[in-house]
């Protein structure tokens, strides 16, 4: 058996002499394909990402260079109080929706586990079609929907349960609990399409067994099914978290962060610092939080994910 | 189900039912005010189903006089097909390479990939904005067509390595290589007539995700004619303009209905194989 | 005429835990129109040395030679082969007759109907001629085995090169095709290496066998020779079913020159020419085949051991025996008639022309019976 060192084989066959340019010449053809990619994120995204932390150490505005302030940006951002109420609210939004997509798209995924094939592609399809809208779209649909004069829930409160309906987008928490539900609504079919694969994957034998062995149902849930479902879990949470940071157009749409600033999102807040006061070194600064937040989620879903080939886009 | 019942079965029935309810019953508000006049859209006389002969299409008709949507859907059209086809350009050497080769680099594409996908946005448009503005491609088709393409290639390259991964066959690159082809003959002549569906696939995806956008659009732009139907519905309902609510909701209708049609038919046809799940 | 030549071939893979030898200095000469099979546990290294052959792997060191031209940097289409793989390779989309032809079309300017005679003669060949313009998905795993091999033998190459070709395929099956592929081999004569890890598959099929173990070569030759005359322990218990039986022994050597090699529950007196042989006393290893064993009462108790049986498998024409020798498994094989019960003594013998002696340290042969092994480059030296 060998007990060479590593060093001591690589220096035996030559393998020492292999330059940055050797292996580029055995493996042209990979770079090949992957160079033109490469090219094409550092540019619309690595460099624009650097750029916009450099910015944030300047005062610029749009078309305006911008002279350099040290870290006065994030002194501002700091003691901004509307940031630390966006801020708030933002992280308060994404973990109630996140949570109610997590919950609705597992409960639609096993019901529809139960499903014989036939009907369950449509079924699936029908259920999980709010995700398919743009998302501002969304929005307007459910502005439509909650529409103090002409939505169809005030309708059916007033019609059926005698009730006047608050203004769902205006009077006290009810701005924040359709933003919730509007989002849930949108997005918990991405839950459910994960929560399905996995489901799927589960060998119907471990039920079986389990059955035979005298568990109920909600004991084969329990202990057949939960245990398949960890992975997935923090799956959705972490792409979900860093996603539901992110949204803009839906929430946008629906309040615009109002009435007032009241229900005023970071990702909305960010928008109007940059494209309505201008002030882009400070709106990448309220950028970085969202950063902060979304690459938490990253770092967590890259350890949990050590297998590369599944990436549950 | 295991230890079915009738009763267990109804409740099945019922669960999806109401899920079914859930997630149509916003999109049936709107579609009921698209099929009618806008004054009966909202007379509340008209009633939750109206009665037959209350429904017309004239909304859908009336659409393309109204507000340019020609414009508009022209370019959603437009921007969603050209994202669609450069991002394939791109992403179809990117995910063969990282699927089926070995080459130094291959982790940190890895990265890149998740990095992007997760990554908020809208911060980024703040200093793309300031690059595109030195190139002139504000307020441009080709601007917006850039920064599309840029965010949908990490999906796409995700969806076909999935596929590159698994849905060819192993050593069939190398029979094809003692068949007698160069390594780029191979993939060319043997790998890409393969996956024509999971590249069909992967292109109806970009197209709808493009279709979708909104974020980019609304920040690249401020001219009307080179903005999008997403877009646009934003700002007719922003505007102070007389609402036609039926016009509005038919447009809402047309911006939904594609991508719902299609993603609904794919999840028939594609699900596994094509990507993580 | 096709000779392959392997000099001093060397391959090592660099991994994230650093760089492995997959392959060590082989070096092999293979004469014209043999059988050869590389045959060793798996990641002894015989796929990749075939793929090195093949151009499919790069090679690390030394020079891989067809008809004397060394081939080291041309391109797997340029070198004249064909391969047959484990998953069979088979392109879905085309047609099996698409599948035979299309090395024929990309690589050679043959026109169609030459192409298609050699199709249909390969199908023929494989018995696969109604299948022609079937797709690969439709077919058996054997039906596309035969379509695999089919689209090798229609190249008519320098050397054909499996790789495992058989091992997807159910037992019985197996058999057939092996008997087929040696049956195609004689046919056409065209220089074959083949890969596997099934020592009965490389012993039926070989003109001669090549043992690998992690990457070095263990023995070269024919089935008998490898059989008979095993090199090493390694390739004593890797050739054969049951496989060998091994014990550690001292051989102690009387005052007046009689020999006794003593087990861990046994003793055995080896003749003087044996003791002569093996040049005096120390430590072996001392193996046996389980055919070599006999139950045999009545042979005389300086040439025979005791031993409780264990389990008795009934095979049909013979039966297994399974011994506990002072702890230790011993197995041997006994005519069907021959069958104690579980937990008897009996008494086992056998001839000393029978048995192999190894080195303790080494663990190379040292004598086969009544003669000395060779030592010979059958196993590569390791370097100091």
């Amino acid at each position: 058996m060998s007990q060479e060192t590593a060093q001591h084989i690589r220096q035996k066959y030559g393998l020492e002499e292999t330059t940055l340019m050797d292996r580029v010449r055995e493996n042209w053809i990979g770079y090949l394909f992957i160079v033109p990619t490469f090219v094409m994120f550092t540019i619309l995204f690595y460099y624009p990402i650097v750029r916009g932390i450099f910015l944030t150490f300047t005062n610029t505005r749009l078309g305006e260079a911008g002279s350099f302030v040290g870290l006065e940006n994030y002194s501002w951002l700091l003691t901004n109080d509307l940031f630390h109420f966006a801020f708030g609210w933002t992280l308060a939004f994404v973990f109630g929706t996140t949570l109610l997509q997590l919950v609705i798209g597992l409960i639609a995924a096993l019901l529809l586990s139960e499903l014989r094939s036939r009907w369950r592609d449509w079924t699936s399809a029908i259920i999980m079609s709010p995700y398919f809208s743009a998302p501002l779209a969304g929005g307007v649909i459910w502005m439509w929907f909650l529409n103090s004069d002409f939505g169809m829930l005030p309708m059916i409160l007033s019609d059926f349960l005698g009730v006047q309906a608050p203004s769902f987008l205006a009077d006290g928490v009810w701005p924040y609990v359709s933003l919730i539900v509007a989002q849930s609504w949108h997005d918990y079919g991405y839950a459910g399409i994960i929560y399905a694969a996995a489901i799927v994957g589960i060998p119907r034998e471990q039920y079986e067994a389990a059955a035979l062995a005298g568990a109920g149902r909600l004991r084969r849930f329990r202990d057949v099914t939960l245990p398949h479902l960890v992975t997935p879990t923090i799956i959705i949470l972490a792409l979900r978290t860093a996603w539901n940071v992110a949204e803009f157009a839906q929430p946008f749409e629906l309040t615009g962060g109002g009435p007032g600033t009241r229900t005023m999102l970071m990702s909305i807040l960010t928008y109007e610092t940059a494209y309505v006061n201008l002030q882009f070194s400070r709106a990448y600064t309220l950028g970085m939080a969202m950063i902060l937040v979304s690459m938490t989620a990253a770092v967590f879903y890259v350890t949990v994910i050590k297998d590369e080939e599944e990436l549950y886009v | 189900m295991i230890n079915e019942t009738r009763r267990s079965r109804f409740l099945l029935y019922a669960g999806l039912g109401v899920f079914a309810l859930f997630a149509l019953t916003p999109y049936f508000w709107v579609v009921r005010t698209s099929l009618l006049t806008n004054f009966a859209a909202i007379n509340p006389e008209t009633g939750y189903l109206p009665a037959l002969d209350a429904l017309t299409l004239t909304a859908y008709t009336d659409i393309w006089n109204q507000f340019d949507f020609v414009t508009f859907f022209r370019n959603s059209l437009i921007v969603s097909i050209s994202a669609t086809l450069i991002s394939l350009v791109f992403s179809i050497p990117g995910a063969y390479a990282f699927a089926r080769l070995d080459f130094p680099g291959r982790k940190l594409l890895f990265y890149t990939a998740v990095f992007t996908i997760m990554f908020p946005w809208i911060v980024i448009t703040i200093p793309v904005y300031e690059v595109f503005y030195v190139f002139g491609l504000i307020n441009t088709l080709p601007g917006i067509i850039i920064a599309l393409s840029i965010f949908v290639l990490p999906q796409t390259i995700w969806l076909l390595q999935g596929f590159f991964r698994q849905g060819i066959p192993e050593n069939i690159e190398e029979a094809a290589l003692i068949d007698g082809h160069t390594e780029i003959g191979a993939f060319l002549r043997i790998v890409l007539p393969l996956s024509a569906p999971a590249v069909g696939a992967a292109a109806l995806f970009s197209f709808l995700t493009a279709w979708n956008n909104f974020l980019w659009v609304f920040v690249l732009t401020s001219d009307a004619d080179v903005r999008t139907a997403t877009v646009a519905i934003h700002f007719i309902l922003g505007s102070d303009v007389l609402r036609e609510w039926n016009i509005l909701m038919a447009a809402v209708v047309l911006l939904v209905a594609p991508p719902v049609v299609f993603y609904g038919l794919s999840q028939r046809y594609v699900g596994e194989g094509l990507g993580g799940a | 005429m096709a000779r392959v030549e392997f000099d001093n071939i060397t391959k090592v893979f660099e991994d994230t835990s650093g760089p492995i030898i997959a392959v060590e200095e082989l070096s092999l000469d293979i004469p014209d129109g043999e059988f050869v099979v590389f045959v060793g546990p798996s990641g002894c290294g015989k796929s990749t040395t075939l793929r090195m052959l093949a151009g499919l792997e790069t090679i690390t060191d030394g020079e891989v030679r067809l008809n004397g031209e060394p081939v080291n940097d041309i391109s797997p289409r340029d070198r004249d082969i064909a391969m047959v793989f484990q998953s069979y390779a088979l392109y879905p989309h085309k047609t099996v007759r698409g599948n035979m032809g299309y090395g024929l079309d990309l690589s050679t300017d043959l026109n169609d109907e030459e192409v298609d005679r050699r199709v249909v003669e390969a199908a023929e060949m494989m018995g696969i001629e109604d299948l022609l313009d079937k797709k690969p998905g439709s077919l058996s795993g054997g039906q596309q085995q035969r379509v695999a091999t089919g689209r090798a033998i229609v190249r008519e190459p320098a050397v054909f090169l499996f790789d495992e070709p058989l091992s997807n395929l159910d037992a019985q099956l197996r058999k057939h095709m092996r008997t087929e592929l040696s049956r195609i081999h004689s046919e056409l004569g065209i220089t074959t290496i083949y890969v596997t890890h099934d020592q009965e598959e490389a012993m039926t099929m070989a003109d001669r066998i090549v043992i690998l173990n992690d990457g070095q070569l263990q023995q070269v030759g024919s089935p008998k020779q490898v059989y008979y005359r095993p090199a090493n322990t390694f390739v004593a218990d890797f050739i054969g079913s049951p496989s060998m039986n091994f014990f550690d022994v001292d051989l102690e050597v009387a005052s007046d020159g009689t020999g006794t090699l003593v087990g861990n529950g046994f003793t055995y007196s080896v003749s003087d020419s044996l003791v002569d042989l093996v040049g005096g006393d120390g430590e072996y290893i001392l193996s046996i085949r389980p055919e070599n064993l006999n139950v045999d009462p009545s042979a005389p108790s300086e040439r025979s051991f005791e031993a409780t049986v264990d389990v008795v498998e009934v095979i049909g024409s013979d039966n297994f025996i399974y011994l506990d020798v002072a702890g230790k498994e011993c197995r041997l094989r006994a005519p069907s008639e021959t069958e104690p019960e579980e937990g008897d003594v009996i008494t086992v013998s056998f001839d000393e022309a029978d048995l192999h002696l190894f080195d303790r340290n080494t663990e190379e042969a040292l004598v086969h019976g009544h003669e000395r092994a060779e030592s010979t480059p059958k196993v590569i030296e390791q370097e100091a």
